[in-house]
């Protein structure tokens, strides 16, 4: 049965650091890279749309080192250009 | 609140890529009613693979062989060292390159025939329980944003490495950076490429962690491609490091086509089944960790599904002990292959350059010397691990 908690954090990955993560759509691939490595089910793809869902995201960045393009990137709150 | 629509089926399949492609369409061929859901407008669109296959006979156990989506010959592979010398092994008639779309489509058109349900731009977003066990799977239909829900007796995870249904389903977990390697890759057009022969680069350099290809896709044109491991990439994403490699050796070639993606490096999964579903493909891990394909796997794979499905869908026995025949079946064909190549990533992770020379020196020898006489992979390794004392060590926590 399951060997893994999908809550768990990733040992290798610092906690939040009260960024957010951000997705630069015209360098994303739709690959599937980030979901796979995405600890809490935060981010998916939608069809071919990467999509995230900020209330799971805990800004660990293992999506951001993962992804093939650069496409992901985490932002301190303060540069975000996004509300929320 | 409008309640969803529910539609029934005996087993339903989330992903319609080679391993759901041929399984779904394997159950319909037996009677069973099979719903197979893609949640991309169109299936095997965007390609996420280097497109390398097994031979014809190997293929045409699974799929009646259209030349329409092979498009080159393997006969041959030659690794080259960081110092840029080689070694070359031919197998004559060892695989084909193809056009990963088509033949995905050529499957679904397949399992279409036989009678199975295929519908694509149908996500599934959810799994349905009743008393512990999966009973289906809820649907978004992204053509008008409705949402519907199919009641299964059984539910096959094949979507692929970020595999959803076996997260929702306790059956995997998420990948660690050591265990997933990032991809980038171009179909390029121009000279130079080779015609019949897959080629491979290692070196920490060009692609630590992992290795470039270029394979051959007919006149003129060739996948270059690298895989890196994530945690040594320290200069850039894979696509960095492909551009560079792209600008070194092919200056020239022109882009016609970009992709990228993750592709696991797992040992198997200790089971890829729970009461009424199962995991088949990439999302079963059956894909190969060290050389990351997973074409010819997955069809198998999805053969093993088949014959246990067939059977605990006749006797309506699809509870967790009965499919863990399947475990036993997929251990037994490919799993412990499997697990030995995880090992051999593992240690292929230890290699410097100068280790890496060393051993495509060795490997040169032992296949100039004894042509005839190497047809196993292991042979090959065993041989140059005896003859390389330092790469040896490195190696001794391996279990051959």
């Amino acid at each position: 049965m399951a060997n893994r908690s999908s809550t768990r954090m990733p040992k290798t990955e610092k906690a939040s650091n009260g960024g957010r993560l951000v997705i630069d759509h015209d360098e994303c691939a739709g690959c599937g890279a980030c979901p796979a490595v995405c600890h809490s089910l935060a981010l998916r793809l939608d069809a071919l749309t990467l999509e995230i869902e900020y209330e799971l995201c805990d800004n660990c960045s293992l999506c951001v080192i993962v992804c093939p393009t650069g496409a992901l990137s985490v932002v301190e709150k303060h540069t975000c250009v996004r509300a929320g | 609140m409008v309640a969803s629509a529910i539609e029934n089926a005996d087993a339903v399949i989330v992903g319609c890529g080679v391993a759901g492609g041929l399984l779904g369409g394997r159950l319909a061929r037996d009677g069973f009613r099979v719903i197979v859901l893609e949640k991309r407008p169109q299936i095997g669109v965007p390609v996420r693979c280097g497109e390398a296959a097994g031979s014809r006979q190997e293929i045409s156990q699974f799929i009646p062989i259209d030349e329409s989506w092979i498009v080159a010959e393997i006969n041959a592979a030659r690794m080259y060292a960081p110092n840029l010398t080689f070694v070359e092994k031919r197998f004559p008639g060892v695989g084909v390159m193809i056009n990963r779309d088509e033949f995905d489509q050529a499957l679904a058109g397949q399992a279409e025939n036989w009678g199975a349900d295929v519908r694509s731009h149908h996500e599934v977003t959810g799994l349905r329980w009743r008393d512990g066990r999966v009973c289906g799977v809820k649907v978004k239909r992204h053509t008008d944003k409705t949402t519907y829900d199919v009641d299964a007796r059984v539910t096959v995870g094949a979507d692929g490495v970020e595999s959803f249904v076996g997260r929702w389903a306790n059956l995997t977990g998420h990948l660690r950076a050591k265990e997933i390697h990032t991809a980038a890759e171009y179909l390029l057009e121009g000279e130079g490429f080779p015609t019949d022969t897959i080629e491979i680069y290692v070196g920490r350099k060009i692609s630590p962690g992992g290795y470039v290809w270029v394979f051959p896709k007919g006149d003129r044109f060739a996948n270059v491609g690298v895989g890196v491991h994530p945690k040594m990439a320290k200069n850039g994403t894979a696509r960095d490091y492909l551009h560079r490699f792209v600008e070194g050796h092919f200056p020239d070639a022109k882009k016609r086509r970009f992709i990228a993606g993750g592709v696991s490096g797992t040992k198997p999964l200790k089971t890829m089944v729970g009461d009424g579903v199962l995991l088949v493909g990439e999302a079963g891990r059956h894909n190969n960790p060290f050389s990351g394909g997973g074409i010819m796997n997955a069809l198998e794979g999805a053969e093993e599904a088949h014959k246990v499905l067939k059977i605990g869908l006749e006797r309506d026995t699809l509870d967790n002990e009965f499919l863990r025949r399947y475990d036993k079946a997929w251990h037994n064909r490919n799993g412990q292959v499997i697990h030995r190549f995880a090992l051999l990533r593992e240690f292929f992770f230890k290699l410097d350059d100068d280790d890496m020379n060393r051993v495509v020196s060795v490997l040169d020898k032992i296949v100039s010397a004894r042509p005839g006489k190497i047809t196993d992979y292991t042979e090959v390794f065993r041989a140059a691990f005896k003859t390389t004392p330092g790469v040896l060590w490195k190696a001794r926590r391996m279990l051959w």
